[in-house]
């Protein structure tokens, strides 16, 4: 599967979280490459390890165990500094809770990544930022604070602020969860747009009719990534253990 | 730098956007620096700024440091200054002055000014020329030239209405006729308040060496030559002098310094110091209380910073955005500190003015000027820095995987908890080091408003008297005969009981002069001990009720004709003849011309406080006892008559002037104060001191509870839940209270304890100031305690009342 146009390559990721002395594999023996143009969606019951996966993916967190190349480079071996800079230039976040910032206007709030980033010019900023919310038909409301928009345009502002950096891989975590049918319908069509326009997606959803809008679709089950029957198959099993052991309950209490 | 004004827009406007928070942080930060600034404005124009004379830096001040003692001593014989003058290579001009107060009469009452007797060269060596007329030349200070007087600025406006005719006009100055020559331009007191200025009279040089009347030197540096090599020459001059007096051999060293460092006394640089010292305490506290502001706030943005370091924010970013919120809410306070700065300064300088001896006029301005701004930056920097690095540090450090889950707030608030905690038991110390320092000063006041004189001052009026005119000075029969009439006169005065004559009151004293025991060498004067002389009249004793102890007091056959006695008290006849009795011993003194003279010991008084002004300041504290000396064997020219009135005791200050009058028309009486406004005097700089000190605590005290109450506040929303689950297990009221209590009583116990170790380390620094009252005086730390307690508390009432009333539906609804 693997081949020179893959822009991520992730083998045997496995991830633990400790908290309170409990051990929680979030993530185990995960084998992942994604291509250059790919738009992928990732989806699985909650607490599977979705988000975790894309923190990994986005270095935002570092894996336990395994191997991660972004881009032919071995993220592991990279400092702090190193990783902010990555995440600067390859990577554009959007999230279920738009995650703007509430006292930055929008064109600020754009900006954002580029200020991070030396020798980009105040007007160069500026030209960019307005370049990616025309891209996401936000333009007209460049001096707008987040509190004055509504949830769908907030999170097409995020998406312009995902945009803007001219990242190699755009990730997304739900990113219509906080919104309602007709704005998240938007929302995938925008991402759709991007898409075709050549950008890379990785998209969080448990929603089946947004997840049809990628070109792979990925199960996660449990910490690891499944086909889509067996994930079923599993799903199923869970159900019937769950409504066993409440009926073991009532039986008991009986 | 586009970077940099990317995140000042988005600080300022996030500060904006909570005025309150960003007003309180300003406001605390503002009083914190402004007292800090304001201090060093005062040591500026007080201590280091220059006298404002063309190029002052070049005017040096020639004075001596004694071998043995290492003490300094800023004034020198006139026999020195004389051959300064004479042999001096890198002077340009050379002048010397004393001051003392001069009567000047003419068709108007006569007054006393504040003046200075000085040689000529003294204005050349200034560089300031007069408005009118000219200055004292060299003819005017031979023998027998006609006397002449140059008024100040002030002086000629108020008395002669800037009349340009008065150059040349006769008048009468100190009981001779003069004319004045000149007027000098507006501004000009020299050396420090001086409004008139006459010749030195260099007559006076018939005694020995060691007995001439001491003088200050001043010089200008000439071009291309430097103090360094006038002080060389100095010291050349003074080994000559001693190989040719052997007898008269002083182990004194030369030391020139610039004028600007003679001008200001070296107490106000001590005080000063200390005040430095504890306003630094003030902007402490306020750093610490914003520092637990910033953390706070930082808590509540730590989403936001999350953001940020997703989008590729570094450590380093992040950091320096916390400072950069740090920095402008710091140059906000700052000039909200120069403002308070500045009222601070314009009250204090005023309220020097009107002390006893004020500093120099010149010195009494308080200015924000280059020094004071570059002050306020260095201040800004380190006050951003101790405000805002730690929670600068500590919210940049990013767990950036949140930014995931919901919310996204969590680890942070309890950490902020511990930091809050240390920084309110740092507050809660350093307010209790202020509060302390504040209750000892006030003490002192205290102690020195009610201060056992020694002495009945009970209404008590006096005046002072300068006895200029020739005929006093070539007979002192004349003066005995003058002063016995007037205290006669006086006592038969309506609305007097009783009257004496002094050259001394008790509260009022300056002097210090050596006695020397049979067996002590009086040639070598560095080593003698020191005590008060005290000139009175026969009746003085009774007059203030001084008891006798052992031995008599002087009587009327003590006179010019009879034996020299004199009368010790308690304190200096333990110290010399600690086993045996006084009386009958004989000690040598020095007179007030110079010569040495040994008169025998008649009785034995108690003790009588006669440090004034510098009571309670440093040296002040030192008991050094007092020796009298029968008004009939003595000679003077300045005297105080004492009076027991039967009403309150200004009602017969009239009286006391006609009384003068009636015998010497030419002589003012001046300081008309009763006993209990010299005592007044005495604590007025200590008035001062307390109340600055006071507020320096209020200040802390006021930040200190604020922090208190902020932490409180907020330890009680985060515990909202907590308390709502004990309510609904049915907890009493009492056991919330403690709940939230518990965690800030051992802060403030903690702090506490610290504050009041770091409080006896401060009070030793702080007893230099200090009168009567030791430095761990335990009312002063136990009220400091005890009112800091109370503070506390009620700082804590508010949010304890808002837990109480938590309900357990408020709990659960919380989020
Ligand atoms: N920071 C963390 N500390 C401890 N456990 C975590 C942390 N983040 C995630 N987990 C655990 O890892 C598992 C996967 O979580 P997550 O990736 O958020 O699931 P999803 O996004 O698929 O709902 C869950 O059991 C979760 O409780
Ligand atoms: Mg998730």
């Amino acid at each position: 599967m693997s081949n020179g146009d893959a822009i991520i390559q992730m083998r045997n990721i496995g991830k633990v979280f400790y908290a309170d002395e409990v051990e929680t594999h979030a993530l185990a023996g995960v084998h992942l490459d994604i291509n250059q143009g790919e738009y992928v969606s990732i989806s699985g019951p909650s607490g599977c390890g979705k988000s975790t996966l894309l923190s990994i993916l986005g270095l935002l967190d570092s894996p336990s165990s395994g191997q991660y190349l972004l881009a032919n480079n071995a993220v592991e071996a990279l400092n702090r500094g190193q990783r902010s800079d990555i995440r600067n230039r390859q990577i554009g976040f959007i999230f279920q809770a738009f995650n703007l910032i509430g006292d930055m206007t929008v064109l600020e709030n754009v900006e954002l990544p580029l200020s991070y980033r030396k020798g980009v010019s105040s007007s160069e900023r500026r030209e960019r930022a307005v370049a990616a919310l025309e891209k996401v038909d936000m333009a007209h409301r460049l001096g707008h604070y987040p509190a004055q928009l509504s949830g769908g345009q907030q999170q097409r502002v995020a998406v312009a602020r995902a945009l803007v950096g001219a990242p190699a891989v755009l990730l997304a975590d739900e990113p219509t969860g906080n919104l309602d049918s007709k704005n998240g319908e938007q929302v995938m069509q925008l991402l759709d747009e991007l898409h075709r326009q050549g950008s890379t997606i990785c998209m969080v959803t448990h929603d089946s009719r947004y997840a049809d809008y990628a070109t792979r679709k990925i199960f996660m089950f449990d910490g690891r990534i499944v086909d889509e029957e067996t994930m079923h198959r599993l799903r199923a099993e869970e159900d019937y253990r769950h409504f066993d052991e409440h009926k073991g309950l009532r039986i008991r209490s009986a | 730098m586009q970077a940099l004004l990317f995140d000042l827009r988005h600080t300022l406007r996030s500060l904006l956007n909570q005025p309150f928070f960003t007003l309180t942080t300003v406001v605390m930060l503002g009083m914190g620096l402004g007292l800090v600034l304001f201090m060093f404005g005062a040591i500026q124009s007080l201590v280091l700024q220059s006298p404002p004379y063309p190029n002052a830096d070049q005017i040096a001040h020639f004075g001596l440091r004694n071998s043995v003692t290492g003490e300094r001593n800023i004034r020198v014989g006139v026999n020195t200054y004389l051959d300064i003058a004479e042999s001096q290579q890198s002077l340009a001009h050379i002048g010397a002055f004393y001051s003392g107060t001069i009567n000047l009469s003419d068709q108007q009452r006569p007054t006393r000014f504040e003046g200075s007797n000085v040689t000529h060269g003294v204005f050349e060596t200034l560089g300031i020329n007069p408005v009118l007329g000219r200055v004292i030349n060299e003819q005017d200070m031979q023998v027998g030239a006609p006397a002449v007087a140059v008024l100040g600025y002030d002086l000629w406006q108020q008395r002669y209405g800037g009349d340009a005719s008065v150059i040349g006009r006769p008048v009468r100055v100190n009981s001779r006729n003069a004319t004045i020559i000149g007027v000098m331009p507006e501004g000009f007191r020299f050396p420090e308040r001086e409004d008139i200025w006459i010749p030195m009279n260099l007559d006076v040089l018939d005694g020995t060496r060691n007995s001439a009347p001491t003088v200050e030197v001043i010089g200008r540096i000439a071009a291309g030559k430097s103090s360094a090599q006038a002080e060389t020459e100095f010291q050349a001059l003074l080994e000559r002098v001693n190989q040719q007096y052997p007898q008269a051999r002083r182990a004194d060293t030369a030391v020139v310094k610039p004028l600007a460092e003679n001008m200001v006394s070296e107490i106000y640089a001590r005080v000063l110091n200390i005040m430095l010292a504890a306003v630094s305490l003030v902007l402490l506290v306020a750093c610490a209380n914003v520092a637990g502001l910033l953390s706070a706030r930082a808590a509540t943005k730590q989403r936001e910073r999350t953001i940020r370091s997703v989008m590729g924010a570094t450590r380093w970013r992040l950091f320096w955005e916390g400072l950069l919120e740090a920095g402008v809410i710091t140059c906000l306070a700052a000039a909200v500190g120069l403002v308070i700065a500045k009222l601070c300064g314009n009250w204090f300088m005023s309220a020097l003015a009107s002390t006893e001896h004020p500093p120099p006029s010149w010195a009494l301005h308080f200015h924000i000027d280059a020094y004071l701004i570059g002050i306020t930056i260095v201040a800004v920097a380190l006050t951003t820095l101790l405000s805002g690095f730690v929670p600068a540090w500590r919210s940049s450090k990013i767990p950036e995987n949140q930014i995931m889950r919901e919310g996204g707030h969590g680890a942070i608030s309890s950490g902020l908890g511990r930091l809050g905690k240390c920084l309110i038991a740092i507050e809660i110390a350093l307010s209790l080091v202020l509060l302390v320092s504040a209750g000892l000063v006030i003490r002192t006041v205290i102690q020195i408003e009610n201060i056992d004189t020694g002495a009945d001052v009970h209404r008590t009026l006096t005046g002072r008297l300068a006895l200029m005119d020739q005929h006093y000075r070539s007979d002192a029969r004349v003066t005995t005969q003058f002063l016995e009439r007037l205290q006669e006169d006086l006592s038969n005065a309506p609305g007097i009981a009783m009257a004496t004559v002094t050259d001394t009151l008790p509260m009022t004293n300056v002097r210090r002069g050596w006695v020397a025991t049979a067996n002590m060498d009086i040639e070598d004067e560095d080593h003698l001990p020191m005590s008060v002389p005290i000139v009175v009249a026969d009746n003085y004793f009774n007059f203030f009720r001084i008891p006798l102890v052992s031995g008599r007091v002087f009587s009327q056959h003590d006179d010019a004709e009879s034996e020299l006695v004199m009368v010790v008290s308690q304190d200096l006849a333990q110290r010399l003849w600690p086993q045996e009795s006084a009386e009958g011993k004989t000690l040598t003194i020095k007179t007030g011309s110079g010569a040495t003279e040994t008169r025998t010991v008649i009785g034995v008084v108690g003790e009588v406080e006669y440090d004034g002004q510098d009571l309670g300041f440093g040296s002040g504290n030192v008991r050094v006892g007092a020796y009298y000396l029968p008004l009939t064997q003595s000679k003077g020219q300045f005297w105080s008559v004492a009076i027991h009135t039967l009403n309150e005791p200004h009602t017969v200050a009239s009286v006391l002037r006609d009384v003068v009058a009636r015998q010497d028309s030419d002589m003012p009486v001046y300081w008309i104060r009763s006993m209990d406004d010299w005592i007044e005097i005495a604590s007025f700089r200590h008035q001062l001191l307390a109340t600055i000190f006071i507020g320096f605590g209020i200040v802390a005290l006021c930040l200190t509870a604020s922090g208190l109450y902020a932490l409180l506040s907020y330890t009680v929303t985060r515990k909202t839940r907590e308390i709502g689950v004990h309510r609904a297990m049915g907890a009493p009221t009492w056991v919330i209270v403690r709940n939230i209590t518990k965690d800030s009583l051992l802060q403030v116990a903690v702090g506490s304890f610290v504050g009041l170790g770091l409080s006896m380390l401060f009070a030793q620094l702080l007893s230099y100031v200090l009168f009567d009252v030791s430095p761990f005086d335990p009312v002063s730390f136990l009220l400091a305690v005890l009112f800091f307690a109370l503070v506390c508390l009620t700082a804590s009432i508010v949010p304890a009342f808002k837990a109480v009333r938590i309900t357990p539906m408020q709990a659960l609804r919380y989020e």
